[in-house]
């Protein structure tokens, strides 16, 4: 243990052998009753939708009006709580700036993720897989693909659970929604590993690239850069892998699969843009930082398509490994990869981070392969 | 952005070469061949669905997992092909019987199968006819506002754990994922029952605050399970089956209800992941147990807190209830102790002597 | 009952179904969003709000909704006879495969925001459609 509390021990302790000497005398202090906080009236706008963190959205308990720097709090209080900043326990947050983590409407996406949690063991219809015919090339190139999903969807507990607690309770909506993002991301985890072993392939050989990836995610520098690397930029990719995995599904199970991953990536897609675009209207400052996040994290991109992962997906878009079924399927991951930019491109735009797109890496990755120039075009 | 990838893959001719070959339809194929133990799990029980239990057969199971980790730092799950040059992600965690329990499979599949969402779950209307300013209902606040503090905490020492720890622990990483949403939803679930109708916060408590720093600072991850899954889950699971007993309406007996129960889940991973522990190495049993004097005496410190205790009391109707309650907490916390492998702690626990001064003690 | 497709009655024949089985919905969570369904040139609004479908009407302004689905008649078609046909869309037929590649029915957004719905309410979007097993609809 690295702290040991401020009392050595209470049994010999004077004030607290004197306190409870005045309980048991029946004598109570209730200094707690005057706790000096605001007493306001809170109800559920709409009954049906229940009582949600927007509905308590009011003076000092809500997050509109709470400030840049809420100074004074460190500890497990939550917000609006009376705090004594020289007697609390400081649990020494390191994130303290709300643009540092807000997002706009975090509150109703924390209450979103809330409710539309699933479980992979029973929304699957799992017994179903035997009912259709499956391939083995097939069914060999979707084990790769889970082999993949289940390799990186981790990098998605690990990257929020890194800095969640490193927030100051002041932030509560985010923290929560990372709380939801990371038992979401288990949840894909899960759901991957479990096809991939219902299959009859196994998992498959993991990828070195795209583990760069991942590391590159988790050793970012500061929250926002992480954020705009993984939520944005790689989880923006995987939410149009999760499209695509769901138009060139063998069977039905796997199409519900990728539905219900989809609708999570999603919310964890929509946080990063809203997170982005609070950081560009508040602290534009942090521009050129964020500019050379993402350049390198487009660099590490690039490269991210190791040979299994792009042909296991040519052959599952193709529907086999025959010349023509290749060539089919050459034709729609060409189309893919230029969608994943392209929306990309798009949320970078809805951020208010339009200059981005005329860096991008991604611009000359466009005109290699013949693209049109997305800047014109817009 | 610290992390340098080894090359520049954008400038990285042979690699750009490479895919455009593929993007020619020119394929290797060759992964096709690494086909290393073919594996097609059923649900042993269609009513359960496919759980983690029923695909650890072969060596996916946890069984191969050798106790001390050495050959995987990367995220590639458990049972895959392991080929060169996968990055160390940095685990600290690696030591199996550190973190390591059965029970977890079952606790997760548990956890998402009792998932509950406050907002909608809870019929809040039914606090409509409460009293916003009666001494009852403000004790409750204030109790809520510490628990809802509680349950950032509890989150925020999971997740501390969740990064570090080897990813062929998966289940173990999952279960850590499931404890942030609960811990998350108890602090939301507190928070709206503190605020709702005519609602307010109340005070901070800085020896509750203090136990909470306690176990979120710990050393080892054993240390920091031991804290979170044994002290504060029995305190988070006793009062609110307190809290429960104290209520005549629907919304408080929901909510108290479903915090116990979530709470009763880190309770048997503790339990479990301590027995583990210590099966495998009893020489830590000792220094686990120094621990857990220390905490004890912040948990005494916390229990005895004017702001703690005090409104149990006005909510209970009296000191006796809330003795009963501390003796009932402290029996069962040396129980789970004790059912953990770390042997009777009652004679040597603060605690004791503490309850002795309770008002109302037997 | 036969109801004619396209038409108003089909959907507020889907939104009374989503009422019926408002279970499913429920379970699926919270929905909230707007958005069209373009057949040919007819265009209908609909409005979803908590898990319920509150409202669907003829007509709208494409640019007020959150996105739009729109796609030649005989596609929305195809995909109306393959959900009776399978009690709900079969893998060529689900939402995403039809707007995903080959664009046969586009998603229309004024931004990113607006059509990353569509994929963060996927599931309650595609048992909307799906909800059209129980019914009998005639093609103009
Ligand atoms: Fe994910
Ligand atoms: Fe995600």
């Amino acid at each position: 243990m690295a702290y040991y509390g401020s009392v050595e021990d209470y049994r010999y302790n004077d004030d607290f052998l004197l306190r409870l000497r005045d309980l048991r005398r029946g004598n109570l202090d209730l200094g707690w009753l005057n706790a000096g906080t605001e007493q306001r009236e809170f109800r559920a706008e709409n009954p049906k939708r229940g009582l949600t963190y927007l509905d308590l959205d009011e003076g000092s308990y809500g997050f509109s009006e709470l400030d840049n720097e809420p100074r004074g709090p460190r500890g497990a209080a939550p917000r609006g709580a009376a705090v004594e900043p020289e007697a609390q326990a400081d649990l020494g947050p390191e994130l303290n700036h709300k643009n540092d983590v807000w997002a706009y409407k975090v509150a109703s996406f924390t209450e979103e993720a809330m409710s539309r949690q699933w479980d992979a063991s029973t929304a699957i219809p799992w017994q179903d897989l035997d009912r259709y015919e499956r391939p083995e090339e097939l069914e060999i190139a979707f084990a790769q693909l889970c082999t993949f999903f289940t390799e990186v969807e981790l990098i998605a507990t690990d990257l929020p659970a890194k800095w969640s607690w490193r927030m100051n309770n002041q932030f509560q909506e985010v923290k929560h929604f990372i709380a939801t993002q990371a038992m979401d991301e288990a949840r894909h985890a899960e759901v991957f590993r479990k096809r991939a072993l219902a299959g009859g392939i196994g998992l498959m050989e993991a990828l070195p690239q795209a583990e760069h990836t991942l590391k590159a995610i988790l050793d970012c520098n500061a929250y926002s850069e992480a954020s705009a690397f993984m939520h944005l930029l790689a989880e923006g990719n995987v939410l149009t892998m999760f499209r695509f995995s769901e138009f060139i599904s063998p069977t039905p199970v796997d199409k519900r699969i990728f539905q219900l991953v989809m609708q999570d990536e999603a919310r964890h897609v929509s946080y990063g843009l809203q997170h982005l675009r609070w950081v560009m209207d508040k602290d534009p400052g942090r521009k050129e930082e964020l500019h050379k996040t993402l350049e390198e994290a487009e660099r590490i991109s690039i490269g991210q398509f190791d040979a299994a992962l792009l042909e296991c997906m040519i052959v599952l878009a193709g529907k086999g490994t025959k010349p023509g079924q290749i060539a089919e399927g050459v034709k729609l991951v060409g189309g893919f990869q230029v969608r994943q930019i392209e929306e990309y491109f798009q949320r970078l735009r809805r951020a208010g981070f339009e200059e981005r797109i005329e860096r991008s890496l991604f611009r000359q990755l466009l005109a290699d392969i013949g693209h049109p120039d997305p800047l014109a075009a817009a | 952005m610290a992390y340098l990838a080894p090359k520049d893959y954008s400038k990285d001719p042979a690699l750009l070469e490479a895919a455009a070959r593929k993007m020619a339809g020119d394929l290797d194929l060759d992964w096709m061949q690494k086909i290393r133990e073919r594996a097609a799990f059923r649900p042993g029980n269609p009513h359960r669905g496919l759980t983690l239990a029923d695909i650890n057969g072969g060596s996916y199971g946890p069984d191969s997992v050798p106790e001390l980790v050495r050959h995987n730092f990367s995220m590639a799950p458990r049972g895959a092909i392991l080929p060169k040059g996968l990055p160390s992600l940095g685990y600290t965690l690696n030591r199996k019987s550190e973190v390591w329990a059965d029970a977890a499979l079952a606790l997760f599949e548990e956890g998402k199968s009792r998932h509950w969402a406050p907002a909608r779950d809870i019929p809040w209307h039914a606090l409509d006819g409460a009293d916003p300013a009666s001494r009852e209902e403000r004790a409750l606040r204030q109790l809520c506002s510490l628990l809802s503090g509680v349950g950032l905490v509890c989150a925020d020492i999971a997740a501390r754990a969740v990064y570090r720890l080897n990813i062929e622990f998966h289940e173990i990483k999952y279960l850590l994922c499931m404890q942030m949403l609960d811990g998350a939803r108890i602090a939301e679930a507190t928070r709206k029952r503190a605020l709702y109708g005519a609602g307010s916060l109340g005070v901070d408590s800085q020896a509750l605050g203090e136990l909470l720093k306690m176990v979120a600072d710990s050393d080892s991850y054993p240390q920091s399970s031991a804290g979170l899954n044994l002290h504060l889950a029995s305190l988070l699971q006793s009062f609110a089956r307190h809290l429960e007993w104290a209520t005549d309406n629907a919304a408080d007996a929901m909510i108290w209800t479903r915090v116990a129960q979530d709470a009763s889940r880190f309770l048997s991973y503790g339990v479990d992941h301590l027995r583990t522990l210590l099966r495998a190495r009893p020489g830590e049993a000792e220094e686990l147990n120094q621990h857990l004097d220390l905490l004890d005496n912040g948990l005494v410190g916390a229990l005895g807190a004017t702001e703690v205790i005090e409104p149990l009391i006005v909510l209970s109707g009296g000191a006796q209830p809330v003795a009963r309650l501390y003796e009932t907490l402290a029996a069962e916390l040396f129980s789970r102790c004790e059912s953990a492998g770390l042997g009777p702690r009652r004679a040597r626990s603060p605690l004791c002597d503490f309850l002795k001064l309770l008002p109302g003690s037997s | 009952m036969t109801i004619p497709f396209p038409s108003l009655e089909y959907f507020q024949a889907l939104q009374q179904r989503t009422r019926e089985d408002s279970d499913i919905f429920e379970k699926l969570g919270v929905c909230d969003v707007d958005f069209g369904a373009k057949v040919g040139e007819r265009m209908f609004s609909v409005r979803f709000e908590v898990c319920e479908c509150v409202e669907v009407r003829e007509g709208g302004d494409p640019t007020a909704l959150d996105f739009v689905l729109a796609g030649p008649p005989e596609i929305w078609r195809e995909m109306l006879q393959a959900i009776a046909q399978h009690g709900g869309a079969d893998a060529a037929h689900t939402l995403n495969t039809l707007t995903h590649v080959g664009n046969q029915i586009q998603v229309e957004a004024q931004d990113a925001e607006g059509s990353d719905k569509l994929f963060r309410y996927m599931a309650s979007i595609q048992e909307f459609f799906d909800q059209g097993r129980h019914l009998e609809i005639a093609f103009d």
